[in-house]
């Protein structure tokens, strides 16, 4: 584990001598060792405007001494980004060390540098290819590329160079699964697959056929296959006859619809923009949703916080969970949103026309989500308007500002709640905050609770965060999704836990189990 | 050399009839729902291109 100095400002990390890079071409025939300058270019690469990071606004939090202000060296003066220039806040300080100096205590740095998205990539290789890597990621980890067909087959090898790595797991003693999967796979050699094809399936249908004729090992439910997969939560006996396994999971993944709090009808701060959004809220019928449109899984959010991060609680209560349409009518009564022309739908208070623009995709799931929204809305005398986009154009546009309504979901990377909260952080507005959200009050308890370490104090601020959006509600969170896995017989080891980065070394095939191939 | 080493085995299956065939490789066969971005750490944003790099590239932490 990383060391800190007593303020939680200078981190300083050894890395393990003797971790390999994959040989490539780039290398010119040498054995490439992984060292701390790796990890100083990688970091530095989500900062290089060239690169335009998704990771850059979540990056930028930690506050890295010195590396905004080289972004902005190059942004102003048009010039490629000066990987050369050391700088205070990260540094190699000799083969294995790396330090990192920060401006602000950030006492859970680790969590930000799991994901895979933090992974180490060599210089020589990204130069070499002129900084485009989409295509080919090299690195130490337990699997290789070996074949691309973009949105169609991906392979990936085993790395016949990767470490000694084995298999360790420790499950919690309660934990009878977890505690078989160690019995039997401990101390092997991982990976223990030599190859893993992946077939891009993106039609519910023809994937879980797909699944149930034995051709993929693995699947996550399709929703529209839940009530024949898993009825009631049980494994269908059909697939149990086969010895299937069925896993249920209550994930870290929040799907939420947000308001544009820039928006002229539907956002601001002022009392009557509010009461609007929170009767949108209210009218919401989300446990309606789960049944029909999520197979019955998903659980009402009561809180933004994604469940298993810390600042949930599963006890936590708010209005986010409530569905109460004579309180929806009332608070749009009170607040003059009435129906003045007699035309079956309220209008603004000032009596110009009220409608909400709500922007979605031409997916299955989504149309039926959007039916039951709009029915609703009907309901408690709201307009709806669908705007239907695929779903990329949506993110774009939903970045520049210009949507005025949109539900989407998000993976927390880490478990705590300052990777939901950052959804209502000011300085994130564009990035992970969608929404536009700014009040100062939030970005207080956002900052207080990023430098904090962990304890009742935090988590009394995290209540306060949570009502706070609850209270001015940029978005209605609306369910922690739950998800059903499966797997063949011949698999063993599969387990699908939040927060897992990745799994594919982790699992093993049992070819006594397996039918010829 | 690793690669070429998996040629070469590759070939001489070709050549003689032998017992290693594709039935001794472990091979696992999953589907993503959603196509992949690409596998540039930097770059992408979505989950399933990180199940992807995070089984080929490393990052300093993970977690049990």
């Amino acid at each position: 584990m990383p060391e800190h100095s007593p303020d939680y400002r200078t981190w300083t990390i050894r890395l393990r001598p003797g971790i390999y890079f994959t040989p490539d071409p780039a290398f010119k025939g040498q054995r490439r060792e992984l060292v701390a300058a790796d990890y100083v270019y990688s970091f530095k690469r989500f900062a290089d405007p060239a690169n335009n990071s998704p990771q850059w606004a979540d990056f930028e939090e930690l506050k890295i001494r010195g590396l905004a202000s080289l972004r902005r060296a190059a942004l102003d003066g048009k010039r490629p980004f000066d990987y050369d220039r050391e700088i205070e806040g990260l540094r190699a300080l000799d083969r294995y060390t790396l330090q990192f100096q920060l401006e602000s205590p950030r006492p859970r740095l680790e969590h930000k540098l799991v994901s895979g998205f933090k992974a180490a990539v060599a210089r020589e290789v990204v130069e070499a290819h002129g900084g485009r890597i989409m295509e080919h990621p090299v690195g130490t980890g337990p699997f290789t590329l070996s074949q691309w067909r973009r949105s169609s087959f991906i392979v990936l090898e085993r790395n016949p160079n990767y470490r000694e790595v084995f298999f360790d797991a420790q499950p919690a003693p309660d934990d009878a699964a977890g505690q078989a999967i160690a019995a039997r796979l401990h101390g092997r050699r991982l990976p223990m697959v030599d190859r893993v094809e992946i077939s891009i399936i993106t039609e519910n249908q023809p994937r879980w056929l797909t699944f149930v004729d034995g051709h993929i090992d693995t699947i996550e439910v399709p929703s529209d296959f839940l009530r024949l997969a898993m009825p009631g939560g049980k494994l269908a006996p059909y697939l149990e006859r086969r010895g299937i396994q069925g896993h249920i999971v209550v994930s870290h993944a929040v799907s939420y619809i947000y308001f544009n709090m820039d928006d002229p009808i539907v956002g601001g701060y002022t009392p009557d923009k509010v009461a609007l959004r929170r009767a949108v809220g209210l009218g919401m019928n989300v446990e309606r949703s789960i049944a029909l449109a999520r197979g019955g899984q998903g659980l009402v959010a009561q809180s933004a916080i994604a469940a298993h991060a810390r600042g949930f609680d599963a006890g936590f209560r708010s209005e986010n969970g409530e569905y109460n349409v004579a309180r929806a009518k009332a608070l749009l009564d009170t607040y003059g949103y009435l129906d003045r022309n007699g035309d079956g739908w309220r209008e603004l208070p000032d009596g110009q026309p009220l409608v909400l623009e709500y922007s979605t995709d031409p997916s299955q799931i989504s149309r039926q989500m959007d039916e039951l929204f709009q029915k609703d809305m009907q309901a408690i005398g709201l307009k709806v308007e669908f705007k239907v986009a695929q779903w990329q154009e949506n993110a774009k546009a939903s970045r520049a500002g210009k949507l005025m309504m949109w539900q989407l979901g998000t993976y927390v990377l880490a478990p705590d709640g300052t990777d939901s909260l950052i959804r209502f952080y000011g300085p994130a507005a564009g990035g992970n905050n969608q929404s536009r959200f700014k009040l100062p009050a939030m970005d207080a308890l956002y900052e207080k609770i990023s430098v904090m370490t962990d304890g009742p104090e935090r988590d009394a601020l995290f209540d306060q965060a949570k009502r706070l959006v609850v209270a001015y509600m940029p978005e209605k969170t609306t369910v922690h999704r739950v998800f059903s896995y499966m797997n063949q017989p011949w698999v063993i080891g599969y387990r699908i836990k939040p927060f897992l980065p990745g799994w594919y070394q982790m699992v093993d095939i049992d070819p006594s189990l397996a039918p010829p191939r | 050399m690793s690669v070429r080493r998996w040629i070469a085995a590759a070939l001489l299956c070709v050549a003689v009839p032998c017992a290693w065939s594709n039935q001794s490789l472990k091979v696992l066969r999953i589907a993503f729902p959603i196509a992949e971005d690409g596998f540039d750490p930097a770059r992408i944003n979505d989950t399933y291109s990180h199940s992807v790099v995070i089984s080929i590239c490393e990052s300093l932490y993970t977690y049990d």
